[in-house]
């Protein structure tokens, strides 16, 4: 199993640099009007204060020599200073954006999961009955609707309307364990359905058929009782798929908290992407591709360790 | 709020249109999320421009000596009474409780000032800062920190009798010593302390000179009251602890009745905290301040209504969901045609050709579309028969698509082609392709392009560089002469530098007066200016700003910079 772990471990280093070289040639592409100089200048930015900079960010030097330069940099920890405010470092802005995206990602993962496996399992007990029929419908109603949409929809009734909730803001878990909750739970809620209604319709399809497969019927056969038949036998092998479209989520919900954090006022790394995407804050949009790019390498990771253990199959074909 | 129940329940019936579609299909689908926002007002969508420039500081002015000072400048005596004459009414300090607020942008680098011109982003510098003189809500220009201020007969020499008693955050008393420190700091500024546009604000002043601890005189490079007031109304005029000068952003010691108590690191939220020694207490209405930036308007109303915010920016069709609004005029939104002299399009040098251009814009359609009052559809500077430099007998054509076409058919030119350069959020883009095909079916191609970067610096350096004949800008200068000078005699954008017959000599003699007696000069003047068709303005842009039913005390300015002013505003109880 360390073998396998090691193995996809190094798999992954060629993606971070991947990201990395990606992340390089879009910022490259973005100051090609000189926009990082301008942008550090400010308004009125005079010729002269835009070539000092310009110096002094090499950003005249030869496109290799800037990018391995900036990686070392990066490699260093150093992500550089928001082009906005010098004074601000693009760590210090993600070491305070990044936990509310941390905090509504992984609890609406929590939800979206816990819900979509018990949803999926049941629906596939009885295929074609009226719990799974109305399961798989709720199902398509959730991933057809807007993530945004469904958030203003919770926003209005549960906390406008009946005051159970703050409809927008952050509190930090630091400040305050309840408010905490209160102030991620809508928004989690809101990023969680699709993951409940895709999880819950994979989990279903797969199980269904471990349900018919030889060997369940096998263990059916030997007397093997219902629970154990489907927790030790047809869920593992189900799982395995549900696995991959798990991970699959986890990096489309990193992706989709940016409505989600702009509809309930939370300042979290997605709506600071795209802030610095509307504004042209280079350094920023670096450090925050780079640290989402990481956040889907490692999940990726998981998602393959994952299968080792789900499936023993899988490690000792590698 | 009915409405918003409808728009709600319309949202729903669309989700349960989706479910069933998706239901048909038996199609796992994705996700469609989109988080397109359509803010019909524009807190953050325009920038100053500069109006003058920036001169050199007059080192000789600042060594003279105050005798030589009273001896060349001749302080009114009349008028230096007049500092005698206003008492201040001093009321208790008791402030009320904390108030949460929220709008619609971030702070660009922290809360300095000098180095920030963005409209919106100005809405918090008042709360900690103020100048000498301040606009009111009607938007003329009222003293605030100075008592009173007198000019010379050409107004080429101001001055300022200052308030007793005033000080700075860090306790420093704000005297003449401190304004001059603040001008001659602007002045000499550069980026990134102090911004090329608000060092132009102070362009006209020469030099500055300390009469008395509490008398400064400026001295201007000509005529020009009514400048210098713009100028100190705005960004330049905000009095900064002179031990802060060159660190404002990190050390935000203003006069105003609330201190920074702390910004965070992406400048989106900023807590204040109730100024005990501020010089007018009563004034101070809270113990703390909270200003956070949201940017979804839906967001900032939804919190307002759950009583997470106190005062939030809103939209003009979220005035029905909010318990209470205040509104006002801002900026006003138009055309410049740049090129009317014809340097790189022939047919804009004719009259008739622009003038059936504006014919052709549907101002009213526009102001509909957006949901926003008919009555901010605008064809001049003013907004109203009361406002400065109002024109009762403007001869623009309204809105008439048929006519504009008999117009420019009947002119023997052929169609043409340009572009326009628009800030691509907002009612920008709407208002340019409104335009742009309507000036189709005259057989004008308008090509309409998104500024990168997107900003209202980059917009007005665009125009300043001549880059479209015809370009789309907000007029936000904060009175009719500020923005007539900053468009025509010496000013750039046009690439002839050409200016109607009478227009500068207009300017000159109101540079001469004050605001009072030069209005009739600024109204002749913009008269000439829209009537020749050079300036094709569309709309007055209205601000609004929801509150809850206990707060008590917005009152919203007309005109920029602020668009309230904090004193005073308090949560009853």
């Amino acid at each position: 199993m360390a073998k396998y772990i090691g193995s996809r471990l190094l798999a992954t280093i060629p993606l971070v640099f991947a990201v990395l070289v990606v992340t390089f040639l879009i910022s490259v592409a973005m100051e090609a009007n000189g926009s990082i100089a301008t942008q550090i200048c400010g308004e009125g930015a005079t010729p002269e204060c835009v070539g000092a900079v310009e110096d002094e960010l090499g950003l005249n030097d030869p496109i290799v020599a800037r990018f391995f330069s900036w990686f070392g940099a990066v490699l260093s920890g150093d992500l550089g200073s928001s082009l906005l405010d010098q004074n601000t470092s693009v760590g210090e802005l993600i070491g305070e954006r990044i936990w509310p995206t941390i905090s509504i990602v992984g609890f609406s993962l929590l939800i979206g999961v816990t819900l979509g496996m018990l949803f999926g399992v049941l629906a596939a007990l009885r295929p074609g009955g009226l719990l799974d029929r109305v399961i798989s419908v709720g199902a398509a109603g959730v991933i057809a609707a807007p993530g945004f949409l469904i958030g203003m929809l919770l926003s209005w009734a549960i906390a406008v309307e009946l005051g159970w909730l703050d409809p927008v803001g952050y509190v930090s878990l630091g400040e305050s364990v309840t408010g905490w909750l209160k102030s991620i739970t809508l928004p989690s809620i809101a990023l969680s359905l699709p993951t409940l209604a895709i999880v819950q319709r994979q989990l279903r399809s797969s199980m269904a058929n471990a349900l018919q497969s030889r060997y369940v019927l096998a263990a059916r056969a030997r007397g093997v009782s219902r629970p154990k038949l489907i927790g030790r036998h047809a869920l593992p092998n189900a799982l395995v798929p549900t696995v991959t479209v798990i991970g699959f989520r986890a990096a489309a919900a990193i992706g989709l908290t940016t409505a989600v954090e702009i509809v309930f006022g939370i300042r979290g790394m997605g709506e600071m992407l795209v802030s610095a995407i509307v504004n042209r804050n280079v350094t920023v949009l670096q450090g925050g591709m780079i640290i989402v790019g990481l956040v889907v390498a490692s999940v990726n990771l998981l998602v393959d360790i994952s299968y080792g253990f789900l499936n023993p199959k899988v490690r000792l074909d590698k | 709020m009915r409405n918003s129940k409808w728009m709600r329940l319309l949202a729903v019936l669309l989700s349960l249109t989706m479910v069933a579609a998706a239901c048909g299909s038996g199609d796992d689908g994705g996700d469609t999320a989109s988080d397109a926002d359509t803010e019909t007002t524009t807190d953050d969508s325009s920038a100053e421009t500069d109006t003058e420039p920036a001169e050199e500081p007059d080192e000789g002015g600042e060594e003279a000596d105050i005798d030589d000072a009273l001896g060349t400048l001749e302080v009114d005596e009349e008028a230096a009474n007049c500092a005698s004459d206003v008492e201040l009414e001093v009321g208790e300090y008791n402030p009320g409780p904390a108030l949460n607020t929220a709008i619609s942008v971030g702070l660009g680098s922290g809360i300095n000032p000098h180095n920030d011109q963005a409209p919106a982003q100005i809405s918090y510098y008042g709360w900690v800062f103020e100048g000498m003189v301040r606009q009111d809500t009607d938007g003329t220009v009222v003293p605030w920190i100075a008592k009173c201020w007198d000019r010379n007969d050409d107004g080429s020499v101001i001055t300022f009798f200052l308030h007793e008693g005033v000080t700075f955050h860090d306790g420093s008393p704000v005297n003449a010593e401190a304004v001059k420190a603040n001008i001659d700091f602007i002045k000499a500024g550069e980026p990134p302390q102090v911004l090329p546009p608000v060092k132009g604000q102070m362009g006209i002043v020469s030099s500055v000179d300390v009469i008395d601890e509490l008398t400064v005189q400026f001295t201007l490079n000509g005529p020009g009251e009514a400048l210098l007031l713009s100028g100190l109304i705005r960004n330049s005029g905000f009095l900064v602890a002179p031990s802060a000068l060159g660190s404002a952003g990190e050390n935000p010691l203003g006069t105003g009745p609330y201190k920074v108590e702390s910004i965070n690191a992406d400048n989106t939220q900023l807590d204040l905290v109730a100024n005990d020694a501020y010089w007018q207490p009563q004034l101070v209405g809270a113990e703390s301040v909270k200003i956070v930036a949201m940017n979804d308007a839906q967001a900032r109303v939804d919190g307002l209504n759950a009583g997470q915010f106190d005062i939030v920016v809103i939209n003009a069709p979220q005035v029905e969901e909010v318990p209470a609004f205040s509104t006002n005029t801002t900026v006003r939104v138009g055309f410049v045609v740049a090129d009317w002299t014809g340097e790189t399009i022939p047919a804009l040098a004719n009259r008739d050709v622009r003038c059936a251009m504006g014919q052709a814009l549907n101002r009213v359609g526009i102001q509909e579309a957006f949901r926003a009052p008919a009555e901010s559809a605008n064809n001049q500077f003013a907004v109203g028969p009361n406002d400065y430099a109002y024109i009762d007998d403007l001869d623009v054509a309204d809105f008439d698509l048929e006519a504009a076409k008999e117009a420019f058919a009947a002119t023997g030119e052929a169609g043409f082609e340009f572009n326009n350069g628009h800030l691509p959020q907002g009612f920008w883009p709407v208002v340019s392709s409104a335009w742009g095909g309507a000036l189709a079916e005259l057989g004008i191609t308008m090509n309409n392009e998104a500024l990168d970067p997107p900003s209202g610096g980059e917009m007005f350096a665009r125009l300043a560089r001549g880059e479209y004949p015809v370009q789309i800008i907000a007029y936000n200068e904060p009175n009719a002469l500020m923005s007539l000078i900053a468009r025509t005699g010496e000013a750039s954008f046009n690439p002839s530098k050409a200016t109607p017959d009478g227009v500068l000599e207009l300017i000159e003699s109101a540079k001469g007066k004050s605001f009072e007696e030069g209005e009739a000069d600024v109204a002749a003047a913009w008269k000439i200016m829209l009537e020749e068709c050079i300036f094709i303005i569309q709309q007055t842009l209205p601000t609004f700003i929801g509150h809850g039913a206990d707060i008590e005390g917005v009152k919203h300015v007309q005109g920029l910079p602020i668009t309230y002013w904090p004193h005073g505003v308090r949560k009853a109880g």
